[in-house]
């Protein structure tokens, strides 16, 4: 037999089930807080930015570039910081500012115009054009990537910053606007013949996701350090989508529940061989559409912990 | 102009293979109402596939690239029975657990190869025939272009002659009807699965026998080509899927010939933005055509 199909044989071999779980224990074995806490923070990013595309999902703005949005706020502020030595409390704002200017961008070219599947793939092409532009531009550091950012990103700024994130999204959700975003969402037709103006609605609902992506972008930036166009790619894209899938439903608490599933489950099934952690990764969320295809926290779920206003909202406006 | 003529005919050949992927995706895709994001893993395993019979020691192309395309077909089978239709028709779920089954085939595949770019087997030695003057054909680029006109041939007429390729485009307007009219419709979803994920390896292997090399990531960079193409022609047709998966290997090639090969995304990326907010539905698609609620 061919050395190359003995080898391939021996790997195979390799990939036992009582394997996987003893390396999976052995690096359970190396845990330490401080890497819990590193986990964490990254967790806390991913959620903030997760949590700027679930405001546009209940306005029915489905972004599959979210991820160039994201590039457009980090290279921004890390420009503002590193180029024009600004500190990163006030970059932090404005690139909340950039996000927003950058989300009334998306919708005026998309979001005003397509809608539904043609929404999806317009801001794909749009995003993976975002990273050809920084690929061929040396100011931000082109292929090789903008490096030395300084680590700002610690879990003191974001102990302040996300929970007021989770808190405003949660209120933005239950206000008039919120009503109104999922009217849009609902039935464009209907909402406008409610009064609601829909393209305003539209344009409002890119411009607080946009902020709210732009807030995390900017923590990325500074918790990475080295910014590279690549990773802004259609897989950040898809992984943020994931978040509000998976969580079930497009609510709150499922994409809180989502983005934990997204993050934290690659590192759970970590072994000695990297491989494996993506390779169980795939079927966990395989697993999980099959058996939970409502999501982690379905309808029902959500609406046992929800105000009364949503309640009275649910009566004008068909939800989920 | 022999270095023009060049570089016309590398995008010709690009140009083929995307078109290949674009057809294959349209069947699923167009046909079916169902994003196959595990599509590239598919074109991988077909490549890895054709290596895995001639290292066991089928040492002849075609067979070898039989078991290839055998390999793909059945892993998109696999996709599904395991990612599409226990969603039951859901849009989104379907897509994330494509999208999850190619996590998994691709770093499966990269466990047990250790991922390194493999060398990959010739069917033949590959000739350069003079054509005019200083201007060379490689006999691959004609097995290319031979191929994807054949193959764009070959879906055209089943899907207007033949009783499946009718069954499969009544499915696509309703499946209601479908299975009014008698049709199998569950056998027939199959069948376009089947169908595409073997258009999905031949193009996997093609592309992998003009760079001389496959890797366990290939199918990703092919297939989001593969979907471009798809978007401008317009969902659903097979025709503009050739015209655009051409036009779009020539640009490319001519802007890497002459503009620099970081530019050759933007050109790609960049006019389907445009083409989108020009017309939203595609160069040759119609108004309306997949516009179902996602």
């Amino acid at each position: 037999m061919d050395p190359v199909v003995v080898d391939v044989l021996q790997r195979l071999h390799g990939l036992s089930l009582d394997r996987m779980v003893q390396g999976l224990l052995h690096h359970y074995g190396d845990v330490t807080w401080p890497f819990v806490l590193d986990l964490c923070s990254n967790y806390a990013v991913f959620l903030t930015i997760a949590l700027g595309l679930y405001i546009l999902m209940i306005a029915g703005q489905v972004s599959l570039g979210h991820a160039g949005l994201v590039g457009i706020a980090a290279y921004s502020s890390a420009i503002l910081v590193v180029k024009f030595g600004l500190p990163f409390w006030l970059a932090l704002p404005i690139c909340g500012g950039v996000g927003a200017l950058a989300g009334l961008v998306y919708c005026y070219l998309f979001g005003l115009r397509l809608s539904g599947f043609y929404l999806v793939i317009g801001t794909l092409a749009f995003g993976e054009m975002l990273i050809s532009i920084w690929l061929n531009t040396d100011y931000v550091g082109a292929a090789l990537g903008f490096s030395d950012i300084p680590l700002e990103t610690r879990w003191p700024v974001l102990l302040t910053i996300v929970p007021l994130i989770l808190f405003a999204v949660r209120r933005i959700e239950q206000s008039r606007f919120g009503i109104a975003f999922r009217a849009v969402r609902d039935n464009p037709v209907v909402a406008g013949s409610m009064g609601i103006n829909v393209n305003r609605t539209k344009m409002l609902a890119w411009a607080i996701g946009g902020f709210i992506t732009g807030i995390g972008g900017c923590l990325h930036a500074h918790r990475v350090t080295v910014l590279t166009p690549d990773e802004f790619g259609i897989y950040f894209s898809l992984t943020i989508l994931m978040a509000p899938l998976i969580g079930g439903l497009r609510t709150f608490w499922g994409t809180v529940a989502g983005a934990a599933v997204v993050y934290f489950v690659p590192w759970l099934t970590t072994t000695d061989e990297p491989r494996d952690r993506l390779m169980l990764y795939g079927i966990v969320i395989v697993l999980l559409m099959i058996f939970r295809p409502e999501g982690l926290v379905t309808p029902r779920v959500a609406r046992r912990r929800e105000p009364a206003v949503a309640k009275v909202a649910r009566g004008t406006a068909r939800s989920d | 102009m022999g270095y023009f003529v060049e570089q016309l005919t590398i995008g010709l050949s690009t140009g083929a293979i995307y078109a290949i992927i674009a057809i294959g995706f349209n069947l699923v895709f167009g046909v079916m109402n169902v994003l196959n994001l595990a599509y590239g893993a598919t074109m991988m395993v077909g490549t890895y596939g054709l290596l895995l019979v001639w290292f066991l020691g089928v040492r002849n192309f075609w067979l070898a690239a039989i078991g290839g395309i055998v390999a793909a077909t059945l892993v998109g089978l696999i996709v599904e029975r395991v990612a599409v239709r226990p969603m039951k028709g859901n849009w989104w779920n379907t897509k994330v657990a494509t999208l999850g089954f190619a996590f998994f085939v691709e770093n499966f595949v990269t466990r047990i190869t250790e991922g390194r770019s493999e060398p990959f087997p010739k069917p033949f030695e590959i000739v350069y025939f003079p054509v005019v003057s200083d201007i060379e054909i490689s006999n691959v680029q004609i097995l290319l272009v031979v191929a994807s006109l054949v193959l764009v041939a070959a879906m055209v007429a089943f899907l207007r002659k033949t009783k499946p390729g009718k069954a499969i485009r009544i499915i696509a307007q309703s499946p209601d009807i479908a299975e009014c009219l008698g049709i199998d419709v569950h056998r027939i979803t199959v069948l376009g699965f089947a169908l595409s994920a073997a258009l999905g390896g031949i193009a996997g292997i093609l592309n992998a026998l003009t760079f001389g090399s496959t890797y366990p990531y290939v199918g990703q960079f092919l297939g989001l080509k593969g979907l471009v193409v798809l978007i401008v022609a317009g969902i659903g047709n097979m025709r503009g899927c050739l015209y655009v998966g051409v036009v779009l290997g020539l640009l490319e090639s001519l802007t890497v010939g002459f503009g620099g090969s970081t530019y050759r995304d933007l050109v790609a990326y960049g006019g389907m933005t445009l083409i989108l907010l020009i017309r939203p539905y595609g160069l040759f698609g119609e108004e309306g055509r997949v516009a179902k609620e996602i």
